[in-house]
Formats: C-alpha cells, structure tokens, sequence
C-alpha cells in the first residue's frame, strides 16, 4: 500500500504543467484536503470517545490528531514555498492561511496535553480539545476574512483558475488519493500501535 | 441558576479575602500596559495593546480559580449540582475579574495612548464586554481542563490563545474602530463575530464541562 | 526550479520523519514486549 502510495506521488512531476512553481499544487492541495480529513477523525474520534468511553475512539483520535499536525504542517511549508515564487511573499494573511496556522497550534497544543497529561485525564482533556478546536475553524475563518477586508494586500495575489485543464486535473486527483491512501495507511499503523502499547502497559502495570 | 449565583458569591469572597488573583492579573495588564506603551504609544497601536493586555492577563488568573478550591474540587464534584452551573459560576466570576482588571487599565492606556479612551467610553463598553466574556469562557473551560496537569499555568496560554484569536481579531477590529470615531452599527459585522464566539463557547462548555470535571 | 525541489523535499522529510517516529515507538514495543515475555521470541 505504501509503495503504490509512493508510485503515485513520482507519477506527479511527470505531467503537464504551467509555469514550473505550479507543481507545488499537487502535493500542497492533497496535503490540505488530507489534513481536514485527518481533522474530522479528530473530531468524530472525540466525541464518540467522551460520550461512549471507548478506548478506541481515543486511540483513533491521538493518531489522527499526529497526522493532522503532520499534514498542516505540510500544507503550511508548502504553500509558504508555493508563495514565494508566485506570489513574491512567503505568508500573507489571507483567511485560509491564517486559519491553517491556528489550526497547526491548536493541534500541537492537543499533542502537549497527552504528553504532559498521560491517562485517562490527558485523553479527556485533549478530546475536549480536539472538539473545540474543530468547532472554531468557521470563526477563525471569519475573523480571518474581517481581517482581509480592513487591510487589503498590498501584494499582487493571484488566484489559482478555479478551473483546471483535465491535463492538471488528472494527476492532482491521482495524488489526492495517494495522499488519503497514505493517511490511512499510517493511521492504521498508529493506532496497532497504540493498541499494542495500551496492552502492554497494562499488563506491565498489573504485575 | 440560584445555584450559580451562590457559587460565584462563594468564588469571589473567598478571593477577596486574599484577592491575590486580582492582584496578580492587575500587576501583570499594569506591566504590559507600560511596556507596550513604551514600544510604541500612538493612539493606532493602542486596541492591539489592550487585548494583548487582556488576554495575557486571562491567561494568568484563569486557572486560579479552581485552585480556590483547596480540596481539589472535590466537594463541588460531590454535590448534586450540574456541572454546566459549574462551568457558568466559575466563568462569571473570571468574567468580573477580567472586567475589574479592563476598567483599572482603561484609565492607563488613555493616559499613555490615546485620550479618545476616555472620550468613546460608551461604545467602547460593549466590545469590551463581549470580548471580555468570550475570553472567560475559553479560559475556564480549557482552565478547568487542565488543572491536574503539570505547569498549568504555562499551558493555558498555549490553549487558550490559538483558539481565541478571533475573538481578539474582532475584538481589536471593533475598538480600532470605535477609537477612529465610528458607532456601534458600523461594528456590526465585529459584534456578530464575538457574539457567535460567545454564544459557542459558552453552549459547547455548558456540554463539555462534565467531562471537564470528571475525576 | 529550486522552489518545486524543495517543496518535495520537505513534503518527503515529514513523512520520512514520521515514519521514523513510528519505527522508532515499534522499538519500544519491542522492548516492552520483551519485558512481559522474556522467554518469547528467543531461540
């Protein structure tokens, strides 16, 4: 699985392009779109782990709370390295940049409070993070987007087509799956692990 | 909701007695007041100061007061009361402190910044209060989360802050507007964004503060 | 161009380093494994 994910990827750089900085979009757009799915596990992981108490459920959402800061931060250094060239800038404070950036905070506060907070204290904690967290992503938005207005961008921005040539289009959907594939792939991998150690502990615990 | 009001009386006497989380979130807005007044005073950089101001100091008394407790919240956890009056008890008595801590400061910031402060005071009220309350919010719900964890006190801003900054971005937008001479209408687009933070932070403690509480 | 190499490289070193972590927290399973059954997995 690994190895496909990794084949699809290669194929990328091999099809047509305009303007060479464009590449950057086949792995910047599957990063993003893999990052709020990974989210959303986040999210539906906690919530079912607050109201059902399944261990499980907190495993699911740890891993995916890993990977989530794991493709934020891609999307992140991505897009800044995206920017530069096209845009003249590594950041502005466009609405779906800033957000990306809160989430990115957000996020490695989650990871901090399991690490500082291990059991059951930590897990709930950080479930109620994971929830909040996705909760204010439409604020951030909006207050993002209050920000744009009141100071326009002195830079040049330019939108990419919101139409793409099916020549573009094909190998950035080939890429978005590689991306998800890989995602599932670690997240599965994560969460045996975490299994397995939550077995181990446990019984090293019981002794 | 008697209840609640009992609670929050029993929280803010027992911090008058000592009142040492008054105290030290005053020091701290008094200190960040001078320094940011001393980086830079023109009256533009003032909305940006005061929320700095005010979220920083949230941020150093909100975990205080579920140490007002010194059994660790056992006896709360034990009475037969809803945690979300919990919840709403210990954010309304953040709340009054913050708000004392805003009103002491607005004196220094129009000293130091801009005397329109003083002069737009009215308009002013009503961005502070919503902001003041969205911050009390996020601050005890992830205050309550964390008081078992090691350095609470350093972690809370590294929550706290991600999440409420739009809260602050409105709340800066709304006073940098109110200061330029502009009415309430002309912030509605502002005042709806800190009211739907409040309104969602308050409905998703009130829900989440018994996993909060949980032992 | 530099920009599209380094984009990829980066994107590669997060999953490299990833993948590393979880090798990484293998080993300890590993370890810990060996703990609670001493005697599994020796010839």
């Amino acid at each position: 699985m690994l190895v496909g994910a990794a084949w699809a990827l290669l194929a990328a750089p091999d099809e047509v392009f305009q303007g060479f900085p464009q590449r950057i979009m086949y792995v910047h757009v599957p990063s993003v779109m893999t990052a709020y799915a990974a989210l959303a596990v986040v999210f539906v992981g906690s919530v079912l782990f607050l109201w059902r108490r399944d261990a499980r459920m907190d495993r699911l959402a740890h891993s995916a709370a890993e990977l989530a800061v794991l493709f934020i931060t891609m999307t992140l250094l991505s897009g800044a390295i995206w920017g530069k060239p096209v845009w003249g800038t590594w950041w502005t404070w466009d609405a779906r940049l800033t957000t990306t950036l809160i989430l990115w905070f957000i996020y490695v506060g989650y990871l901090i409070v399991r690490a500082w907070a291990p059991g059951s204290r930590g897990a709930r904690a950080a479930a109620v993070i994971g929830i909040v967290g996705v909760l204010d992503i439409p604020l951030i938005h909006w207050s993002a987007i209050l920000l744009r207005t009141l100071h326009p961008q002195p830079t040049v921005f330019r939108p990419e087509g919101p139409a793409l040539p099916a020549s573009m289009l094909a190998p950035l959907v080939v890429n978005i799956v590689a991306f998800l594939v890989m995602f599932v792939a670690l997240l599965t991998v994560r969460v045996r692990q975490e299994r397995t150690l939550s077995a181990l502990v446990e019984v090293l615990e019981g002794r | 909701m008697r209840i609640v009001w009992l609670m929050v009386g029993k929280d803010l006497r027992l911090e008058w007695r000592t009142r040492e989380i008054i105290t030290t979130m005053g020091l701290l807005a008094l200190l960040l007041v001078i320094v940011l007044g001393a980086a830079r005073s023109d009256p533009e950089s003032a909305p940006a100061a005061m929320w700095v101001t005010y979220a920083f100091a949230a941020t150093l008394g909100f975990t205080r007061t579920f140490s007002l407790e010194r059994d660790h919240m056992t006896a709360l956890r034990l009475a037969p009361i809803d945690r979300g009056a919990i919840f709403a008890a210990k954010a309304l008595a953040n709340w009054f402190m913050l708000t004392v801590v805003q009103v002491i400061s607005l004196p220094i910031f129009g000293a130091l910044f801009t005397e329109k402060i003083w002069t737009r005071l009215g308009a002013l009220a009503l961005p502070m209060a919503l902001g003041g309350a969205g911050l009390a919010a996020v601050g005890t719900l992830f205050g309550g989360l964390i008081t078992q964890v090691r350095l609470r006190e350093a972690l809370l801003p590294i929550l706290m802050l991600p999440v409420a900054l739009p809260l602050l971005i409105a709340a800066v937008s709304a006073t940098t507007a109110i200061l330029d001479g502009q009415s309430l209408p002309a912030i509605g687009a502002q005042l709806q964004l800190l009211g739907a933070f409040d309104i969602l932070f308050v409905a998703a403690s009130l829900v989440l503060f018994d996993f909060v509480l949980e032992e | 161009m530099g920009f599209v190499a380094a984009a990829y490289l980066v994107v590669a070193a997060l999953f490299v380093g990833y993948a590393l972590t979880l090798i990484g927290r293998q080993r300890l399973i590993a370890e810990l494994a060996d703990a609670v059954r001493p005697d599994q997995g020796r010839p």
